[in-house]
């Protein structure tokens, strides 16, 4: 039980700050990647423009792109901008694992709606972003809670980025606290066994209570 | 109005709608592709330096001579190909179980998701516990069944190590190709079904000649993503055995990271990097073109 009683400094004390730093991290990206993602996926879902097609697949790509390609230029610039061992580099990371997802799963959630509503109310003289707010955001509030919740769970086990770019309990995450955890030379079960067991209660109550949510935004962020 | 002209009115919207994200995806993900293609040129070896030499593709030809990168490659292979049929095989037989109507079929439906949604790392560490030489589950289980005499080293050999890694990847995403499966599978109808069966088909027919030809869209989309995926897997290998033992589960992934942050070999590593989304780039297009034949054999 140590993990919950003792003081801060000790190894206990470390994972508390680094549960709250994953919630942090996990929630900041969420909100940047659900705000940039509706509108971007507004835009995909309802306007013809032109490089549409090319906009489209510079998203895919993005998907496609390994970390590991992407993880050198973004260690030295936060070297450079003296943002290593931040929460705020680790979210501004995150979010570009995110937004394209959200925008994905969203676009396809938006392009299944009625486009009948919106006009309607753009009859009444509702401008295209009065009509996205008011009209459509109610009615995709299921696919809005998909989004999120698969987003948040994308950057709540995210491992690689978040081992490179932390290094200490102001900034270090729940999957590298517990990664430490497993040392080279140690191997702590019960740290281990508790750690692990906090981590996963997000995850997995969020599995349980969303369960619908969560099957639906999956098959539906990789069929469309 | 014409198209052209409502092409013209909603491109400032559709800019300033999609402003937000493309600053993030170009900030974020562009900026540094094209840094680290201009850095697999150079001759970066130390964080601190300013300016390095250019050196052309002679990165990529070191890559491309060393028989310790093919290794790597070929490991690569193994392992997706290996998690991919597992995730595939295995989630394949946990949809159909999943699409039978049974009774308490929500409780095993919540079970894949659960099991979907435990973190990687703390899945990983589980693992390392059950296949620990002196202490593990699977040597204590074993023995106490008689199956086994003495306790075994389940990663002690590369190679073994390799498929053991490749298992816990497969153990880790059968859930996810499960769910997906699952999906697909509940729109075919069930009188396809009942006619097949009319007809004198058994179950196990009635699976490969409806359910699997049904499903192909759905499976070549699993293909994709998986092995786009499997190319990526870094944290199980970190965790499990840190790409021992002897390099046997040095994958593409975890050789890029050893290169750029454990030699400080940052030129070496994009360059490795590169190579990784050549292959990857590749794979996608040749399983899009599947589908797309796939699909068009459908409609």
């Amino acid at each position: 039980m140590a993990i919950f009683t003792e003081a801060t400094g000790g190894v206990a004390g470390d994972f508390r700050a680094a549960l709250v730093n994953s919630l942090l991290v996990a929630a900041c990206s969420v909100a940047v990647s659900l705000v940039t993602g509706v509108l971007g996926a507004y835009a995909f879902a309802r306007l013809r423009f032109r490089g549409r097609g090319f906009v489209l697949f510079l998203f895919m790509l993005t998907y496609m792109m390994p970390p590991l390609a992407l993880v050198v230029p973004l260690y030295l610039a936060g070297a450079a901008l003296d943002l290593l061992d931040t929460r705020t580099a680790l979210t501004v990371v995150y979010c570009s694992l995110t937004t394209p997802f959200v925008l994905w799963l969203l676009s396809g959630y938006f392009r299944a709606l009625p486009a009948e509503l919106e006009e309607a109310a753009r009859i009444d003289g509702c401008t295209r972003v009065g009509a996205l707010v008011r009209i459509v955001l109610p009615v995709a509030r299921p696919g809005l809670i998909s989004a999120g919740l698969l987003a948040f769970l994308m950057a709540w086990d995210e491992f690689f980025y978040a081992l490179v770019f932390t290094s200490s309990p102001a900034s270090k995450t729940v999957p590298v606290a517990l990664a430490e955890f497993t040392g080279r030379y140690s191997l702590d079960f019960g740290q281990m066994a508790a750690g692990g067991l906090l981590a996963a209660v997000p995850p997995v109550l969020i599995a349980l209570f969303f369960q619908k949510h969560i099957t639906r935004g999956l098959a539906a962020g990789a069929v469309k | 109005m014409t198209a052209q002209g409502r092409n013209e009115r909603q491109w400032p919207l559709a800019l300033a709608l999609l402003a937000p994200s493309l600053i993030v995806v170009l900030g974020v993900v562009l900026y540094p592709m094209g840094r680290t293609l201009v850095l697999s040129f150079l001759d970066a070896t130390s964080a601190l330096q300013d300016a390095f030499d250019f050196v052309g593709l002679d990165n990529y030809t070191e890559l491309l001579s060393d028989s310790g990168f093919w290794a790597t490659v070929r490991r690569t292979a193994v392992f997706t190909v290996f998690s991919t049929v597992v995730e595939l095989g295995v989630g394949m037989l946990l949809a159909q179980f999943l699409n039978q109507r049974i009774r308490g079929q929500w409780f095993f439906r919540s079970l894949v998701v659960l099991a979907w949604a435990l973190p990687t790392i703390v899945g990983a560490n589980m693992w390392r516990w059950i296949l620990h030489p002196e202490y593990g589950a699977l040597n204590g289980l074993l023995t106490q069944a008689g199956l086994l005499d003495t306790y075994q080293d389940w990663i002690g050999g590369p190679q073994q190590a390799l498929f053991v890694v490749a298992l816990v990847d497969a153990w880790k995403t059968t859930p996810l190709v499960a769910i997906l499966l699952l999906a697909s599978m509940q729109t075919i109808g069930d009188d396809v079904y009942e006619a097949a069966a009319m007809d004198g088909a058994g179950p196990v027919r009635r699976f490969l000649s409806i359910t699997v030809p049904m499903l192909k869209p759905a499976i070549a989309i699993v293909l994709v993503l998986r092995t786009i995926e499997a190319f990526k897997v870094f944290d199980i290998i970190y965790i499990i055995t840190r790409g021992g033992p002897d390099s046997g589960t040095t994958t593409m992934a975890f050789y890029t990271y050893l290169q750029a942050f454990s030699n400080q070999q940052f030129s070496i590593g994009s360059a490795a990097a590169y190579l990784t989304v050549l292959f990857i780039f590749v794979l996608s297009l040749v399983y899009l073109r599947m589908l797309r034949t796939e699909t068009k054999g459908l409609v």
